[in-house]
């Protein structure tokens, strides 16, 4: 099935992307005899990877160098957790979503306000000089106890491995009403799913994934923000830089974003190429993202509020696609108020949240099926961390 | 009103109940009430737990739990969003067997 290049574009930046993370103990902890000289271990996470998948070097350069051999022997794998500013780091869910939830629920970010940049400014967002400051994100390995009631998994990889295919399967349901597109995978393909995570290679994890999820909708406005954007977040810094935009606000979306989306016809073509280029999805019309029954989507509110997770339809009743905006006014009318409708002069109540996903501040024009389309992790899922505005 | 007080309103726990339909699989014993109502911000490990109490299994015996036939939930997702996503017919229904199932 073919996908724009603009499309592939977005999905390799969110695979590519990565985190430098600086891994640490808890010095307390450590059995005697510990020699603590060597006391970090940095690495550049991959986004849409797991913890369990970095215990191997942890293992390796940095446990296995401060603890004495006859301690070590003591100890076992399966109690190794990870933990940061108190908060016990899932194994089951991808590292740049913990991170995100981490950065969204601290107050540090809450006191950064969205920088006011025009939509047309085609930087896009930015990493501003704050957030650098909370890197490497800095997590401690504790090597006994771990809390079962707020880790509810263990690190192993058969049970990590298990818990992707249960979301890839999830997703496919929430797509379309059934798992019949996983189920009938062969198992080297299920395979190389998994496989394609743990190897970080694009190409075997989305040889078969784009199995799975739907090519974005070949109709797609806002098209020319869109465009426009593509190669802001594509272009120019590196792949970190990218990473870590979680602290930078976001342009007007307030007051821009809204009629921005209701007011994009849906009939405009596609800025996504030449009706030939999509020439093979002519065929599988019925099969591009906005065909879908449902995005699988997740919305992470900060502070332990309760994550929600709401099947999304990708148009509304009236038949525009539905748009971040749309769908947060929806779930969430009092961080983000609906739009009044159009008159002149209304003006429209602020937004009191954002929506970060892979830690880019997402314009809130932004079709859910695009989204869901380009931006999910590898488990399938489209994860939205709510953050604070500043107030 | 201020972001937290927004947010506060969001934090309220979701007291609907969700019907819960429990579905043996393989030789697992079949419940004589397999219909129970559970408040729907419960986490799914509250479901677990509770079959295993229902079905008086022992700490140490495997129990598998899944979704419409085909995926096991994670268990901190919550009754009342599992409902949302994938609810059939007004019921969650909540497979159990005492082997692997579905991979």
């Amino acid at each position: 099935m073919s996908v724009s290049p603009e499309a592939l574009l977005f999905r390799r930046s969110v695979w590519d992307s990565r985190i430098p993370v600086a891994v640490t103990f808890d010095i307390s902890q450590l059995p005697p005899g510990s020699d603590v000289t060597l006391d970090t271990y940095y690495t550049a996470a991959p986004r849409v990877s797991y913890l369990t998948l970095l215990l191997a070097d942890v293992r390796k350069y940095l446990v296995d160098q401060v603890i004495e051999p006859s301690a070590l022997s003591k100890l076992s794998e399966k109690d190794f957790w990870f933990e940061c500013e108190g908060m016990p780091l899932k194994w089951h869910w991808p590292i740049g979503l913990l991170y995100d939830c981490f950065l969204g629920s601290s107050d540090r970010t809450r006191h950064v306000p969205p920088a006011a940049s025009s939509l047309d400014d085609d930087c896009g967002p930015r990493a501003g000089p704050s957030s650098y400051a909370n890197l490497p994100w800095r997590i401690k390995l504790h090597i006994r106890e771990p809390p079962m009631d707020k880790l509810y998994s263990s690190c192993g990889l058969d049970g990590c491995r298990a818990s992707f295919m249960s979301r890839i399967k999830e997703a496919d349901f929430v797509r379309f009403g059934n798992t019949k597109r996983v189920v009938n995978l062969r198992r080297q393909e299920q395979d190389a799913l998994w496989d394609g995570v743990i190897e970080q290679d694009f190409d075997k994890y989305w040889s078969v994934a784009a199995k799975l999820v739907p090519p974005p909708s070949s109709v797609a406005p806002p098209i020319s923000r869109q465009s426009s954007r593509a190669p802001s977040l594509l272009g120019g810094a590196g792949l970190e830089d990218r990473a870590f935009l979680t602290n930078h606000a976001n342009e007007s979306q307030t007051s821009l974003a809204p009629s921005l989306a209701s007011n994009a016809p849906s009939e405009v073509p596609s800025a996504t190429g030449p009706a030939g280029a999509n020439a093979g999805l002519t065929t599988n019309a019925n099969k591009d993202a906005n065909a879908a029954r449902a995005v699988p989507i997740r919305f992470h509110l900060p502070d332990n509020a309760p994550l929600v997770q709401e099947p999304v339809a990708p148009l509304l009743e009236d038949g525009r696609p539905a748009t971040l905006q749309s769908t947060l006014s929806a779930l969430f009318p009092l961080l983000f108020p609906p739009p009044p409708a159009f008159r002149l002069g209304t003006i429209a109540s602020p937004n009191l949240a954002y929506p970060v996903v892979h830690g880019i501040v997402v314009p809130l024009e932004s079709e859910i099926s695009w989204l869901g389309s380009t931006f999910t992790s590898a488990d399938g899922w489209l994860s939205v961390v709510i953050v604070l505005a500043a107030h | 009103m201020t972001p937290s007080q927004a947010l506060d309103v969001y934090k309220k726990k979701d007291t609907t109940k969700v019907v819960v339909r429990f579905k043996a699989i393989g030789n697992a014993p079949i419940m004589r009430n397999n219909y129970f109502r559970i408040t729907a911000f419960n986490k799914f490990q509250a479901v677990i737990q509770f079959l295993r109490k229902e079905l008086a299994w022992k700490a140490s015996d495997a129990l598998f739990l899944y979704i419409n036939s085909s995926f096991s939930p994670a268990p901190d997702d919550t009754v009342g969003n599992l409902f949302h996503c994938f609810g059939t017919e007004g019921h969650l229904i909540v497979n159990y067997s005492s082997t692997a199932a579905w991979g």
